[in-house]
């Protein structure tokens, strides 16, 4: 018995009807899409040909955006956001059009029994249908908050536009890096100051809270029973008190209290600590610094193409080479010898601007703002209570049969643990270890409360100044919702490489 | 072959006595069993065990003499904390206890606070039968709770003149009342709407499913921060001119929202971890697609993601506490705000305050996780190996 006889087939007759129903339904959607169209036009565009003046207007607002690079990335990129925003309703068009296409191949497609005699009871239909019902009232909606907001907008005298990012700020930046920042900078320059800030701060964070993290997870799976305690406790406590309570913590109680820059906490004569921050040595490179960086690469590459020689040499010999002791010899011994012969002929390629007591305060060499130091001890202990668990569940999720076998392979306790345990923990402590280094940098906003200057307090000072809490707002979601996605995106590209294949 | 007679060059070994008797093995039971194997395996373990008994001592002795021994519990200002003939006082809980109130409910009138305590009484009187699984009613009870509790918490809380009850404007709400209004608030509303976003995101019709996961993207993308700062900024944009929106209802649609995404993907897990046998068997007994959620699906999905439901509330509990950067007097909000009082301001007032805050925010948390670990073994029906 074939296949095809198992399907009822459709009559002609069946057919026809169901080709009158779908010309029907296109006629009510059509119907409901004019309808919506002109409600949701004398919201936003008061006159249907507005819209149209408005689709020209975008298209000139592109072309002058992309021919027109004035202004800085950030501006140029404003203005195309502006432009591409101005046409956001037209994007409803394309919608209903699919929709159409969609409802036109379902006539078309052979269906495996007559439709019901009510569309109302055919599945298909009735999924396009309320996909149709939700879309348009979302999109009603939607249409309903721009046209309010662009109402307001105008009210207020402040048409949505990113120009304003060109305006010289006039404010102060207490920790700037990598930048030239000035007073007279402007606005865009002062957000990706604290974007840089953010970032800065954040991947110290990571670093930390990894480390941190590990050692914890580490400790409460641990034989000794109060190493395990003392883990558990530390996870409980930081686990269940608010990150903002924390910082505050770090920044009012232990920071602030601190004596002040003429009786600072000195270590090894060249680190002073105070209630202003922490000042160390600056290092100054000469010309001649580029000898050890290059060291340094080549020590890097050489371990790359000595692991993959390694790698290779034991699939075929079985014979195992050191490669993480020449690793490290060649990463870390090649820039110091370099190092030492530069000295030697050339004299140090580095020297130290040290901090000096001047007046009421050091001048001189580096300072770490007290802001970054509280954040940094937040982020990273409150996070690390999150990743010790992380690791604790993925060092658990191992089977005790891998443990076994290993050992009954003959494997030593530190293979067992470095080729059998950590790979297959790995795989799944990575996922979630990603979302925590993605909260982390999330969670970095919340050095508006202290005032650290990054991505959320730097804007927040310029949507103060400048009233544009719009377009501010805007950016800042882009910006880290960007961050996400990309990382994200990263994430279902890591899984799927690293799925456990299983015949 | 003969037997050689020849005499060995060298003698075979006799032995004729009994060796001395080995000491017994250390013993591996008892309470001493049980510190050697766990504390002195070896020196190692040893050292390990000597230093984390003395950090222990360490932090438990500072904190006790700073709490306890040293800590000052009574006085009418900071006169009561200052350093005495230079000796360092430890907390400063006069000052917890002068500011008590205001930390409870911040500027609520003084003669209505019975109204905030019978919001209290009667919360916890329907939650706790409704959390302990033995007491029966539970369909009245939450019915009770989830219906009639918020109307009643409202009147009482808001006020209603035509019933006696003069109103309260939410801008003197504050403190842990606030605290606990946003949380219970954005808990009621984040389950439900995160359910709908679950299964919207695993819905087949591809428009539905689109709009779930941008929804639920893009609140996971951005911090709690930046959609606080839209919610109380950027609303009353989206609103026509004449519409205003009250100050406390404005971070209460952007929390809601914000944990309503991370609900959903919570759920979604739950979602994932059913095996397609149940939904096809549910869809084999003609059931619609709601009668297939509502009976088959989600009692069994929701029963598997309980701790990463407990875990998003607790994370919403805590983030309640972000509401203060934008304006608002919640608990941490008040308590950071009564710091700059002058008339309080000693060396060991904020560390007082914060260890104050600490211990409310960890009772609530912790107490939340335990609860989920009790529902977790309670539910735990053997489908788990």
């Amino acid at each position: 018995m074939s296949t095809t006889t198992l399907r009822m087939q459709e009559t002609s007759a069946e057919h026809a009807a169901r080709t009158r129903r779908f010309w029907l339904v296109m006629a009510l959607g059509a119907l409901s899409f004019l309808l919506f169209f002109l409600a949701a036009s004398s919201f936003y565009y008061k006159s249907p040909t507005g819209m149209f003046a408005d689709l020209a207007g975008w298209l000139a607002a592109i072309g002058a955006a992309l021919v027109n690079f004035q202004g800085g990335f950030l501006v140029w990129l404003g203005r195309l956001v502006t432009a591409v925003v101005n046409i956001a309703p037209m994007f409803s068009l394309i919608f209903f059009i699919g929709m159409g296409y969609r409802l036109w191949r379902w006539v078309q497609e052979e269906h495996p029994r007559p439709a019901s005699a009510n569309p109302l009871f055919d599945r298909h239909f009735r999924g396009i249908f309320s996909e149709l019902v939700v879309f348009t009232a979302l999109a009603a909606f939607i249409w309903w908050i721009v046209g309010n907001t662009v109402d307001n907008l105008h009210r207020l005298g402040k048409p949505p536009g990113f120009d304003f990012l060109g305006a010289t700020a006039g404010f102060g930046i207490n920790q700037v890096l990598f930048l030239e920042y000035a007073e007279t900078s402007s606005y865009g320059k002062a957000i990706l100051v604290g974007l840089i800030n953010t970032i800065v701060l954040s991947l110290a964070g990571i670093v930390l809270a990894t480390v941190l993290g590990f050692i914890i997870g580490i400790m409460r799976l641990s034989s000794n029973w109060v190493i395990a305690r003392i883990a558990e406790a530390y996870v409980e406590f930081f686990r269940n008190v608010p990150l903002l309570l924390q910082i505050f913590i770090w920044y009012n109680a232990v920071l602030k209290p601190l004596p002040g820059p003429r009786q600072s906490l000195v270590v090894a004569d060249a680190v002073f600590i105070n209630n202003r921050g922490v000042y160390s040595p600056k290092p100054i490179f000469t010309d001649a610094w580029w000898i050890v960086v290059a060291a340094f690469v080549i020590g890097i590459v050489a371990s790359w193409f000595i692991a993959r020689w390694a790698h290779r040499r034991q699939m075929q010999t079985g014979q195992p080479f050191p490669v993480l002791r020449t690793a490290l010899l060649l990463i870390f011994g090649l820039p110091l010898l370099a190092y030492g012969l530069v000295s030697l002929f050339a004299g140090p390629p580095v020297s130290f601007d040290y901090p000096e007591l001047r007046g009421f305060n050091y001048q001189g060499g580096m300072r770490i703002i007290p802001e970054f130091i509280a954040m940094l001890m937040a982020l990273s202990i409150y996070t690390a209570a999150f990743i010790a668990e992380i690791v604790r569940a993925g060092i658990q999720a191992v089977p005790h049969g891998q443990t076994e076998a290993a050992l009954a392979l003959g494997l030593t306790r530190g293979q067992k643990m470095r080729l059998v345990v950590v790979p297959q923990a790995l795989r799944v402590i990575i996922p979630p270890l990603t979302s925590q280094y993605l909260n982390l940098t999330k969670n970095s906003s919340l050095a508006v409360a202290i005032a650290y200057p990054d991505l959320v307090a730097v804007g927040g000072i310029v949507l103060n100044q400048s009233g544009r809490e719009l377009e501010i707002i805007a950016l800042w979601m882009l910006i880290y919702l960007s961050l996400s996605l990309a990382t994200s995106a990263f994430m279902n590209w890591y899984n799927a490489k690293m799925k456990l294949v299983e015949r | 072959m003969p037997a050689t007679t020849k005499k060995l060059p060298w003698q075979p070994f006799h032995r004729n006595d009994m060796l001395p008797p080995k000491p017994p093995p250390p013993a591996t039971t008892g309470v001493l069993g049980w510190l050697r194997r766990n504390l002195f395996s070896n020196w190692w373990n040893t050292l390990l065990t000597l230093l984390g008994l003395w950090f222990i001592w360490v932090v438990a002795s500072s904190l006790i003499e700073f709490a306890l021994i040293k800590a000052v519990w009574t006085g009418e200002d900071r006169n009561a904390c200052l350093p005495k003939d230079g000796v360092e006082v430890g907390a400063c809980w006069a000052y917890v206890n002068a500011k008590f109130n205001q930390f409870m409910d911040g500027f609520y009138p003084a003669d209505q606070e019975w109204r905030y305590l019978t919001v209290y009484a009667v919360g916890i009187a329907l939650l706790v039968p409704l959390l302990i699984p033995k007491v029966p009613w539970k369909g009245l009870n939450a019915l009770l709770l989830f219906g009639a509790y918020p109307v009643l918490a409202y009147l009482l809380l808001y006020g209603a003149p035509s019933l006696g009850l003069p109103i309260v404007e939410t801008t003197q709400w504050g403190g842990l009342l606030l605290t606990l209004v946003i949380a219970s608030v954005g808990i009621v509303i984040s389950l439900p709407l995160g359910i709908v976003f679950a299964l919207g995101r695993r819905s087949q019709l591809p428009v539905i499913r689109f709009l779930s996961i941008a929804f639920i993207e893009f609140w996971r993308g951005v911090p709690l921060i930046t959609v606080l700062f839209m919610s109380s900024v950027m609303l009353p944009l989206f609103l026509p001119e004449d519409v205003t929106l009250d100050k406390v209802v404005r971070p209460l649609v952007g929390v809601a929202l914000f944990a309503a995404a991370y609900m959903a993907e919570v759920v979604r897990g739950g979602l994932q971890a059913i095996p397609k046998g149940q939904y096809e068997a549910a869809q084999a007994l003609g059931l619609t697609y709601w009668q297939m959620m509502g009976l088959i699906i989600l009692p069994q999905a929701l029963k598997l993601v309980i701790p990463g439901i407990v875990n998003t509330f607790i994370g919403l509990f805590k983030d309640t506490s972000l509401v203060s950067i934008i304006g608002l007097f919640d608990l941490l909000g008040i308590v950071q705000t009564s710091l700059a009082d002058a008339k309080w301001s000693t060396p060991t007032t904020a560390p007082t305050a914060y260890l104050f805050l600490a211990l409310v925010y960890f009772f609530f948390c912790y107490g939340m996780s335990r609860y989920s670990l009790f529902m977790e073994r309670h539910l735990h029906t053997g489908h788990k190996r």
